[in-house]
């Protein structure tokens, strides 16, 4: 009778609890396959001050302080909008952003002076990675004898440390213009080394008179990723997934929100200069009158894909999206395509602009899972009964906040039909359109009214369901005062 | 079928009545011989924490990657115990402004999933490359910098021109005495170099600033001197006068200082002196007598370049 207790119950129950200690170690120690680079590693970035330019939805050139580089290594892409933005080609550097070496400005270095770039680049690692930054100013190049030429810092908004490396220059130091040469402490490089335990959503920002450099666009994603994310290897925006929260998602993007008052700009380029429009001059930051509200530093219809302008002409958006990878704020995920079911997709959503956004999207309740780098108490992952998040249409993140939100691309159809009842619609012809559904027709630029050619941002002939997301302050939702504009995307559902 | 399991042991147990002398004694030496074992490995390993003459086992991978460049390679002779020396992943990247080297070797324990690396490079200008937020320290080089943050900590160290960075995200398994103890024992792999796993009792040392500049009177008995506002701060920093004695401080700007221009002097307990220069006044001379003793902090307009007065008796 032992023997058959023994055999029957001990011996199962052993091998159970083998089984669940052998099955535990890896998942709990063992980065994924997926996970090419080993854990934990370092994660060189090089970056630079500088100014520059920039282009308006509306084809307006605006002057910009801004950072420009990347992971060292890594070949680095940038826009090369020149003086008052009439260029916008690309520049390619195979070998990637040069190491800042302090002191005068070398030859490598001379060549990013200028091409401050809007964002900053993505900065992504691993939580317990050491994220590693080299921080040059370049000082201002593309503005007039007038301009400033000042100190910049990076803070890592949301990592929790102490002064010394917080990025404040009045609590630590500042990165000193290079392009004042014989000035003790011109052209130092600052080295930033940090790390974090907590996965999320970050930003980073220059802190030297916070209220003028971050309008200027001296502002950049930073996100920290779970070791065995797969997104871990590539960044968002590369439809890559990985897991947070404990909610699995497929791929991730960004949405930095941010808006500009051109008189900001224009005072900065040439203090002496007359207000744009209505402002205090000389210009004071709480006359604070912005015309101009971007997402990833794009606004509507640039959002998506469409009509790229610059002060001479039109640039393509390949080469915005070269020079930005990761920052593509045209949302899109599948309804089935090879899962079975509907994709998740996890929007990163930083508001680093001087307002609050209520960023309200059609179609989609999406799934509220954090905010400010931590879980969102009510947001379980599945599975758990109590408190499956918060679900809304409408975020409203306060300046400096971000929030991780998830759309489950299962709750919504690729298809859109008209009524039966109603057959008000013509095709391009003038020929009454007798169908119901939406799919296979020619979608009509909102900006223009003008049939826009099959192109990537209407992916193709078969145009799915799309579905505005936009800032609910419809005035946001301009460019200077003309809708659409402004802080206004689309969801693009494909098959 | 359990009949049949209960039979064989109780056949077992009939056998086990005649005892021999190895089973009355078969724990005793069995424990006895698993004890030698244990012994001898201890022994082994108190072995591995003497320093090894000898190449170590990275070696030949630092030698190889060493061709082309214009400095030697250094690897530590001490390393923490788990770190494996055979599989270090060792980087030469051309990531200098000319393409010069930067070389980067990377230690890992597997068992733990902890990393140590050194980052090994030429800096253009060492004192203007600042490891933010790090302390200066006693090193066995001289003066070395100290990070530590969370979970992370990192060692600058200069030998020669050759400036080495040892950094590790995992404090807690790893300590900052033992990285520098690491820095300590650099050197290069090309000789028949010692390795150890044994650490020498180390404890870190920061390095006091420097002392402040000391104004001298000039012949009409007043504390006279020039104090530069710059990009790069205050010059002098820091600086000492006596108290009871007028000072005259003869303050300028050179080069884009934006705040910088306008600052204040700030008595303990007492009111400020404000100092401040213009495009169209680019010297302006400050004269006062400082009447307490202590630490007189002084800031720009928006406190972004700060420096210290010290008044003495």
């Amino acid at each position: 009778m032992k023997g058959l207790i023994r055999k029957l119950v001990i011996m199962p129950v052993s091998i159970i609890i083998l089984s669940l200690v052998f099955s535990f170690v890896p998942v709990l120690n063992e980065p994924g396959a997926a996970q090419a680079a080993p854990w934990p590693a370092r994660v060189v970035y090089n970056v630079y001050a500088t100014d520059g330019w920039v282009t308006m939805a509306d084809g307006v050139p605006m002057y910009i302080y801004g950072y420009i580089g990347g992971q060292a290594g890594v070949p680095l892409t940038y826009q090369d909008f020149g003086l008052n933005a009439m260029g916008g080609k690309t520049v390619t550097i195979p070998t990637g952003a040069p190491t800042p070496t302090a002191g005068p400005i070398t030859t490598a270095e001379l060549a990013l002076a200028g091409k401050a770039q809007l964002p900053g680049p993505i900065i992504y690692a691993r939580v317990g990675d050491i994220v590693e930054v080299h921080l040059k100013n370049l000082g201002t190049h593309m503005g007039t004898q007038a301009t400033p030429n000042d100190p910049h810092t990076i803070h890592w908004h949301g990592v929790d440390q102490d002064a010394a490396m917080d990025g404040v220059p009045e609590t630590s130091l500042a990165a000193l213009p290079a392009n004042l040469p014989g000035n003790p402490g011109a052209g130092n490089v600052i080295v930033y080394e940090f790390t974090s335990s907590f996965p999320g959503t970050y930003l980073y920002h220059c802190h030297q008179e916070a209220s003028i450099h971050v309008h200027m666009g001296m502002y950049g994603a930073l996100i920290f990723y779970n070791p065995r994310d797969a997104a871990a290897a590539t960044g968002p925006g590369k439809g890559q997934g990985g897991t947070l929260f404990g909610h699995k998602y497929d791929s991730d993007y960004v949405m930095l929100l941010s808006e500009m008052d051109p008189n900001q700009n224009n005072t900065e380029y040439n203090p002496l200069a007359a207000p744009l429009v209505f402002a205090a001059v000389p210009f004071n930051v709480t006359m604070f009158f912005p015309t101009y509200w971007m997402i990833n530093g794009l606004s509507f219809p640039n959002t998506i894909h469409a009509a790229m302008l610059t002060g001479g002409g039109a640039f393509l958006w390949q080469w915005w999206i070269d020079a930005h990878p990761g920052y593509d704020p045209f949302i899109q995920g599948s309804v089935n395509a090879k899962l079975g079911r509907g994709e998740k997709v996890l929007v990163r959503m930083i508001n680093i602009g001087f307002e609050a956004e209520p960023m309200h999207v059609h179609g989609f309740h999406p799934k509220l899972i954090g905010m400010d780098q931590r879980a969102w108490t009510w947001s379980n992952p599945p599975g758990i009964t109590a408190g499956q998040g918060l679900e809304m249409n409408t975020f409203s993140p306060a300046s400096g906040q971000t929030m991780e939100l998830l759309l489950d691309f299962g709750t919504v159809k690729p298809t859109a039909n008209y009524s039966t009842q109603v057959y008000s619609r013509t095709n391009a012809a003038g020929a009454p359109v007798l169908n119901t559904d939406l799919t296979g027709l020619p979608m009509p630029d909102p900006f223009s009214g003008i049939v826009l050619p099959a192109g990537d941002y209407i992916a193709g002939p078969a145009v799915p369901t799309l579905f505005p997301w936009h800032n609910h302050d419809d005035y946001k939702s301009t460019n200077f005062g003309i809708y659409p504009g402004g802080q206004f995307t689309m969801v693009n559902v494909l098959p | 079928m359990s009949g049949k399991l209960v039979t064989i042991r109780t056949a077992r147990a009939h056998k086990d009545r005649k005892v021999s002398p190895w089973k009355k004694h078969r724990w005793w030496l069995i424990g006895g011989v698993l004890g030698l074992l244990l012994l001898s490995l201890g022994a082994i390993a108190l072995a591995n924490d003497e320093p090894v003459l000898a190449e170590a086992p990275e070696a030949s991978k630092v030698l190889s990657a060493q061709e082309g460049l214009n400095f030697g390679i250094l690897i530590p002779a001490y390393m923490p115990r788990g770190f494996d020396r055979e599989a270090m992943d060792l980087k030469v990247s051309p990531s200098g402004p000319s393409g010069e080297p930067l070389v980067e070797l990377t230690y890992r324990n597997l068992g733990k999933k902890a990393a140590i690396f050194l980052r090994q490079w030429v800096p253009g200008n060492a004192e203007m490359e600042t490891l933010i937020g790090s302390v200066p320290i006693e090193t066995r080089w001289g003066k070395g910098y100290l990070h530590l943050r969370a979970t992370m900590a990192s060692i600058w160290v200069d030998i020669g021109q050759l400036r080495i960075a040892i950094s590790s995200p995992n404090l807690g398994l790893i300590s900052e005495e033992q990285l520098l103890q690491m820095a300590n024992t650099l050197g290069l792999a090309s000789q028949e170099q010692a390795y150890s796993f044994k650490m020498e009792p180390i404890t870190i040392k920061g390095i006091a600033p420097p002392p402040p500049f000391i104004v001298q009177m000039n012949a009409e008995g007043v504390q006279e001197f020039n104090l530069t506002i710059t990009p790069g701060g205050y010059s002098p920093m820091r600086f000492q006068v006596k108290k009871g004695v007028p000072v005259k401080i003869n303050f300028r700007a050179v080069g884009e200082v934006a705040c910088g221009v306008t600052g204040a002097i700030t008595q303990p307990g007492g009111n400020s002196i404000g100092i401040a220069v213009t495009k169209e006044k680019p010297l302006s001379v400050v004269e006062f007598t400082p009447e307490e003793a202590g630490d007189w902090p002084f800031y720009c307009s928006s406190n972004c370049y700060r420096g210290v007065m010290t008044v003495v008796e």
